[in-house]
């Protein structure tokens, strides 16, 4: 395949790029019927864009703010009210219970002694040995487990103090990190350079995300067996021409630069660009 | 005159199809062979030529645009007279340019390898619906209708310099996109 053949197919291309073209391009005698406005939704577009700013980026950042900040806070009270929970409840609970139980449990016994026979008297009698033992033994079982609850609550704060220890320094470092980041930009180099049609194209070795255009430059014009001769130089590249930077291309536009035929080497900072004026 | 009519014309075989086509797009098409033959009496002829194949393909055909088919009929008028005009010789005017800069996409040499034209045409019509406006106007303009960058740049309110850049971008990237659907270039 070659560049006719590329000319040739673009004869078929889709009539609505003609068209979208061709809109400018004829006078006003020659306004076509139906316009094919490729573009014919730029109001609904607009009036897209505006609900965007104004209802999906505000109720996005209402949720990105719930989910970062409210939910995290929300769970860490739901964690400190269940751990108080364990503490207080269990110990007040078993002994209020204890304490309530054991009364009723007197009374009962007492009015069963009164109206029962021997046996039945025994049995309360039995049951109300029975119910201080069982009540102490819970009652000690009890307060032994809010002991553990206590000193589970107490080892958790202590966690919890190692978890604030422990994320305290993370802010710190990130910034020192960033700051460190823009020191670590590797050099590139020139892969291929070309020169047509008073238009410099440099393939670098990686994509350039400095801003070339404020970087130094020397241009140099080199000639065989003779000192280099300086052609120009200066403090900013866009001094001397036009730089247009895509990924790891660079184009630069000579024109009206007048550049003679011959050979040349462009510093770009500490880079060197070789390439033939034809 | 709306599009439809004059098509209409054309299907009832009136003369007057031929003349309200010149009244509305004469000068369309003039401009369109004059960025490739750049010679009055050449596009002159081509124009003639246009409506001459509007007529023979009318009925059968029935465009729903005009412009854009007018365009195209045109845009071959155009090429082959300059092809017959200029066979030894590199002529004047922006289509030896705009050969030259499609040649970095596909280099200049002629190969025995047939390339399916309305294929590559399709490929084209998919680089070309994925670009931004502009660009594909940009493009549109400089590959099909073959303006000068100067013109280019005065209809978009761009800088020479600017539309040279743009261009190269856009050649870069259907090269790119060429090559990932198998041509080799």
């Amino acid at each position: 395949m070659n560049g006719n053949d590329i000319f040739e197919a673009l004869s078929g291309i889709d009539p609505k790029y003609i068209e979208e073209a061709a809109y400018e391009l004829g006078s006003s005698d020659q306004q076509p019927d139906k316009v094919v406005d490729i573009t014919k939704n730029k109001q609904k577009n607009k009036i897209k864009a505006r609900k965007f700013y104004t209802i999906v980026l505000p109720s996005v950042a209402a949720i990105l703010l719930i989910v970062g900040v409210a939910l995290p806070a929300v769970l860490k009270v739901g964690k400190s009210e269940s751990a108080t929970m364990t503490e207080s409840p269990a110990a007040g609970s078993y002994s209020y219970d204890e304490s309530a139980a054991a009364p009723a449990a007197e009374s009962s016994d007492e009015e069963a002694l009164a109206e029962a026979p021997e046996e039945p008297a025994n049995e309360a009698m039995a049951e109300t040995t029975e119910a201080p033992a069982a009540a102490e033994a819970e009652e000690t079982a009890g307060t032994s487990q809010a002991s553990e609850n206590v000193y589970d609550t107490q080892e958790l704060k202590p966690d919890e103090q190692r978890k604030a220890q422990s994320e305290e320094p993370l802010p710190a470092v990130k910034p020192v990190e960033e700051a460190e980041a823009p020191e670590e930009i590797e050099p590139w180099e020139v892969k291929e350079a070309d020169y047509k049609r008073d238009i410099l194209v440099i393939r670098a070795s990686r994509d350039i995300t400095e801003n070339i255009a404020d970087m130094p430059y020397s241009l140099e014009r080199l000639d065989d067996g003779a000192e280099n001769v300086l052609v120009a130089r200066g403090e900013k590249l866009s001094e001397l021409s036009r730089v247009d930077v895509t990924d790891n291309w660079i184009v630069l536009d000579f024109i009206g630069k007048g550049l003679e035929k011959g050979n040349y080497r462009l510093f770009i900072d500490d880079v060197s660009v070789d390439f033939e004026v034809k | 005159m709306q599009d439809y009519e004059i098509v209409d014309l054309y299907w009832a075989r009136s003369e007057n199809a031929i003349s309200q086509t010149d009244n509305k797009y004469g000068r369309y098409c003039r401009k369109i062979a004059m960025n490739i033959v750049s010679s009055n009496e050449d596009s002159e002829e081509c124009v003639n030529d246009t409506y001459m194949s509007a007529w023979n393909t009318m009925p059968e055909e029935r465009p729903d645009l005009l412009a854009p088919f007018l365009a195209a009929i045109t845009r071959n008028h155009a090429l082959d007279m300059y092809r017959k005009t200029h066979s030894q010789k590199r002529g004047a005017g922006e289509l030896p340019l705009a050969l030259d800069e499609l040649t970095d996409i596909a280099g200049g040499s002629t190969t025995e390898e047939m390339v399916d034209i309305s294929m590559l045409t399709a490929h084209i019509n998919s680089f070309l619906a994925d670009l931004e406006s502009t660009a594909r106007k940009v493009f549109v303009r400089r590959y099909f209708y073959v303006d000068s960058l100067a013109d280019i740049a005065k209809a978009y309110g761009m800088s020479e310099a600017g539309v040279k850049s743009q261009l190269f971008r856009l050649r870069q990237k259907l090269k790119e996109f060429l090559e990932k659907e198998g041509y080799e270039l």
